[in-house]
């Protein structure tokens, strides 16, 4: 086996843990608006946002290449310097956070509307701004959903393939992360390298998802006490 | 303690002038009212949430104007709207809304930073709450092990220690079964004196609204059908049929101490005092209750009756008769007081006694015909 | 007031005091800003561009073996670091074409080594031919396959024939070109054997897939199948049989040039690379 699997980890972590931190933010609010607004263009806003979980991985890089190509959009011709992104770890993240994007998005949605409104209204009455009872209401009610985004935007990112192997490129110790190194030792016909890279993807899409599950369902709302005793 | 009192009650007067298209039918009520507790009275679906949404500022879409003391939050033609955070007012919906990811002394401090800033004393008012309310066992207790009763009271605390200039409650009992409601009746009068904090409340409950409001307004269909003291107000036949109800007289009362088997209560604000034989209860004396007393339950005579089962005896004076669909409602006063009592008779009863305005009378009815409301079966 | 928040019971006795809503979410805020800081200084760690004394070294996956040595012999003398990317030339060029990431570019034929002299991402250094080989058709090694002449393999019982893409990849081109000039009845073997082909990414990956499947036959370099221990040469075109495959090297144009990047560029035109070339299959032009 000649594969550095440390080094590996290590890059798939940090670009899946910078890729969650880039999207976390924006996606938290955009799931927010999504959720308890109602403006012109908000169907529209909502499907671009979901077409990276339907377009292919490849199609998504693609797309992405030409924007950063030389003669792109962002690239160095237009712009009048190099953003130095294409082959880089950086353009792996680029990767991972746009496909991680509906996901994480669509997750913090359905957590705010789990969130019943009137309590933000409530709030409200209490002197309470819009911007307020957001930070101090709306996202400790809804922090379980919010982790489960996190969590389940941070696996997307971890497992990410297509995309990131057209603009990062398959190199290792800069872009090669776990999905495209197990890849690769399929390409070579290095079993015993395969396996194990398989063996940490499953472990920590294992962990994930478990820990999605446990906060989904985690401590029923316990039974009154004594109803009837004190009004 | 009592600069925040008077901070928190100075500006009692709010007028109200909206419309606003509801799902059946347009809301357009326009009220003024200065007294401390204004109630709203309707049957569901008449437009009272909607009223207190729109008081709120939680719902925005009414035209009109709405002035509280000197500020007014609402002016359509002005083009002015105050924003529902900057209305300094705390709101009581059915469902006590507690917020779930706080503790029970979380939720009753989570407007406080709004009553710091108008120089109300919060540590203060928080323990008179408290007190009050009976919440410190509770306090560190998780929303969701509250029962009904108990999240309505801390519901009813967290809008008190917000400072709130105008308090509006909506159905604050309703949510509870009969025997709570009336037990809680008695927290909600302890606010009202304590805090005295102007406030709109509605219900359907007739019991509640006789015992708490001093002025009452009537909705049907999202107008103001009527207006005026409760007890007038709530025998007014456009408004509440008296025939199949039955209406129910509503005083304040006293406990007194009784013997075995038998209660006694004093009424309070009767001159001369006066004295009723109750059902008995466990409640030590001294305990502040509403006594209800149904209208049909109570026999009008002339005379004194002198061999009869009935306990209660009290001399009163008509002041005045009101003719209702299939019965006659006497108004009676009790001594010098401005107590009044409503009696049901038959027409018949009216020509057969030969009952006018100014003529002296005698009403008995048992001790069992008084229902005691807000004592609680605690020890 | 600052004791009410913190959870003393209010009594009438003691007056006790009361915190500030404002620090209701202190705890979880805090856990919260320490990860983000400790996030942030491994990323800034990592963050900058890859400093001059370490390259990027663009080579056809045929080359993986052979210069992935000489890439560390080169490392242990110089120490500076060489990252390898190793696919099919046409991806590579693709790649070079439109980002300045890479240093030196060793393709498996002129065509692309062209494209990019056009594009002038090339830095001219004469003559860049420097490598060539031989292609075989292999079988997995537990197969019973035997070839007397290449148009035994219209009549032979297999279910594949994986070559790399023949559009793009040069050792595709190349097997695509070598099948077509062989004659069978009227036509060429490429055009009886076009509906069993098979493209594969690369050379490497068409390797992979004969070493996987006795039921697949494939067309690779010698040099490749020397790496393989599950396959085996089931026929070798003779050398007049065989088409022109010429390994190109490049120095590619950089923004930022590096020292290192020529250094290794000449260390694989020395002797001791051509020797390392030579003992893995390859032919090394005089």
């Amino acid at each position: 086996m000649n594969v550095d699997v440390l080094e590996i980890v290590e890059l798939t972590v940090r670009v899946a843990a910078v890729s969650t931190g880039i999207v976390i933010v924006p996606s938290t609010l955009l799931g927010y608006a999504l959720a308890r607004h109602d403006f012109p263009g908000k169907r529209l806003l909502s499907t671009m946002t979901t077409l990276p979980m339907v377009l292919p991985p490849t199609a998504v890089g693609f797309l992405l290449l030409q924007l950063l190509a030389s003669d792109g959009l962002l690239g160095r011709k237009l712009l009048g310097f190099d953003l130095a992104l294409l082959l880089t770890w950086k353009a792996a993240v680029i990767a991972a956070a746009v496909m991680s994007v509906p996901l994480v998005v669509r997750t913090a949605r359905v957590a705010f509307e789990g969130v019943d409104p009137r309590l933000e209204w409530m709030a409200r009455t209490l002197g309470y701004s819009r911007a307020a009872v957001f930070f101090r209401f709306s996202l400790p009610m809804a922090r379980r959903g919010l982790l489960a985004a996190v969590i389940l935007g941070f696996t997307r990112a971890l497992g990410e393939f297509g995309a990131t192997v057209t603009i990062a490129g398959n190199i290792p110790g800069r872009t090669q992360t776990l999905a495209s190194a197990i890849f690769q030792a399929q390409q070579d016909g290095d079993a015993s390298a395969g396996y194990a890279l398989m063996a940490i993807a499953a472990t920590l899409g294992f962990v994930a998802i478990f820990s999605v599950e446990y906060l989904s369902t985690r401590r029923p709302a316990r039974s009154r006490s004594k109803a009837g005793v004190s009004p | 303690m009592s600069d925040d009192r008077s901070k928190m009650a100075a500006t009692a007067s709010l007028a109200v002038t909206v419309s606003m298209p509801l799902d059946r039918f347009e809301l357009d009520v326009s009220f003024a009212t200065t007294h401390q507790v204004t109630g709203i009275f309707g049957v569901s679906g008449s437009g009272k949430t909607s009223l207190l949404e729109v008081i709120a500022g939680i719902r925005v879409d009414a035209r009109g104007c709405i002035q509280q003391g000197e500020q007014r939050w609402l002016d359509t033609d002005a083009g002015q709207l105050t924003r529902s955070e900057d209305r300094q007012i705390g709101y009581v919906p059915q469902d006590g809304l507690l917020f779930p990811h706080l503790n029970v002394r979380r939720n009753l401090l989570s407007g406080c930073a709004r009553a710091e800033a108008r120089g109300v004393k919060v540590d203060e008012i928080f323990r008179t709450v408290t007190d009050l309310l009976e919440l410190s066992p509770l306090l560190d207790r998780q929303v969701e092990m509250l029962s009904g009763g108990e999240r309505q009271r801390v519901a009813l605390g967290r809008a008190i220690c917000s400072g709130p200039s105008l308090l509006l409650l909506d159905e604050p009992l309703a949510a509870l079964d009969m025997s709570l409601r009336r037990r809680l009746l008695p927290f909600l009068r302890r606010l009202n004196e304590e805090f005295s904090i102007p406030s709109i409340m509605v219900s359907h409950d007739p019991v509640e609204l006789q015992a708490l409001c001093g002025d009452l307004i009537v909705l049907r269909a999202g107008r103001v059908i009527a207006r005026g003291r409760p007890d007038d107000v709530l025998t007014d036949g456009a408004v509440y049929s008296v025939a199949e109800h039955g209406y129910e007289n509503v005083l304040p009362g006293e406990r007194l101490a009784g013997v075995v088997g038998a209660g006694r209560l004093r009424l309070v604000g009767a001159d001369p005092p006066i004295e009723l034989a109750v059902g008995s209860s466990d409640a030590p004396p001294g305990t502040r209750v509403y006594l209800g007393l149904p209208a049909r339950d109570i026999m009008i005579s002339r005379d004194r009756p002198a061999l009869i089962s009935a306990r209660n005896i009290i001399p009163a004076k008509i002041v005045a008769l009101r003719s209702l669909r299939s019965a006659e409602l006497v108004t009676v006063s009790l001594g010098a007081s401005t107590l009044e009592l409503r009696v049901e008779v038959t027409s018949t009863t009216i020509e057969t006694l030969d009952l006018e305005v100014g003529g002296q009378v005698f009403l008995s009815f048992k001790a069992t015909s008084c229902r005691v409301y807000g004592e609680s079966d605690r020890p | 007031m600052n004791e009410l928040m913190k959870g003393a019971t209010p009594n009438r006795q003691g007056q006790k005091g009361f915190r500030s809503a404002r620090r209701f979410r202190r705890r979880p805020f805090q856990g919260c800003s320490a990860a983000l800081v400790a996030l942030f200084c491994w990323v800034a760690a990592c963050a900058g561009p890859e400093p001059r004394s370490v390259i990027l070294v663009a080579a056809a996956s045929s080359l993986k073996d052979v210069v992935s040595e000489l890439g560390e012999r080169f490392e242990r003398r110089t120490g500076a670091r060489v990252d390898f990317n190793f696919a099919g030339s046409n991806i590579l060029a693709q790649q070079i074409a439109v980002a300045d990431a890479v240093d030196v570019f060793l393709s498996a034929d002129r065509r692309w080594f062209d494209f990019l002299k056009t594009e002038g991402r090339i830095i001219d250094r004469g003559d860049a031919v420097f490598l060539s080989n031989r292609l075989v058709v292999i079988s997995h090694a537990d197969s019973k396959l035997t070839l007397a002449e290449p148009a035994g393999l219209a009549a032979a019982d297999f279910q594949h024939l994986v070559i790399a893409n023949p559009e793009a990849v040069p050792a595709g081109r190349y097997s695509k070109a070598w099948l077509e000039q062989v004659a069978v009845g009227a036509g060429s073997l490429w055009d009886v054997l076009a509906p069993k082909v098979a493209p594969a990414l690369d050379v490497r990956a068409a390797l992979a897939l004969v070493a996987s499947d006795p039921a697949m036959v494939g067309v690779v370099y010698a040099s490749d199948q020397l790496v393989s221990e599950r396959t085996r040469v089931i026929f070798e075109p003779a050398p007049s049989e065989q088409p022109a495959i010429e390994y190109c090297a490049a120095l590619i144009s950089r923004s930022q040039p590096s020292s290192v990047a020529l250094d290794f560029y000449t260390f694989l035109m020395g002797e001791e690379a051509r020797a390392a070339f030579r003992d893995h299959g390859f032919e090394v032009p005089e």
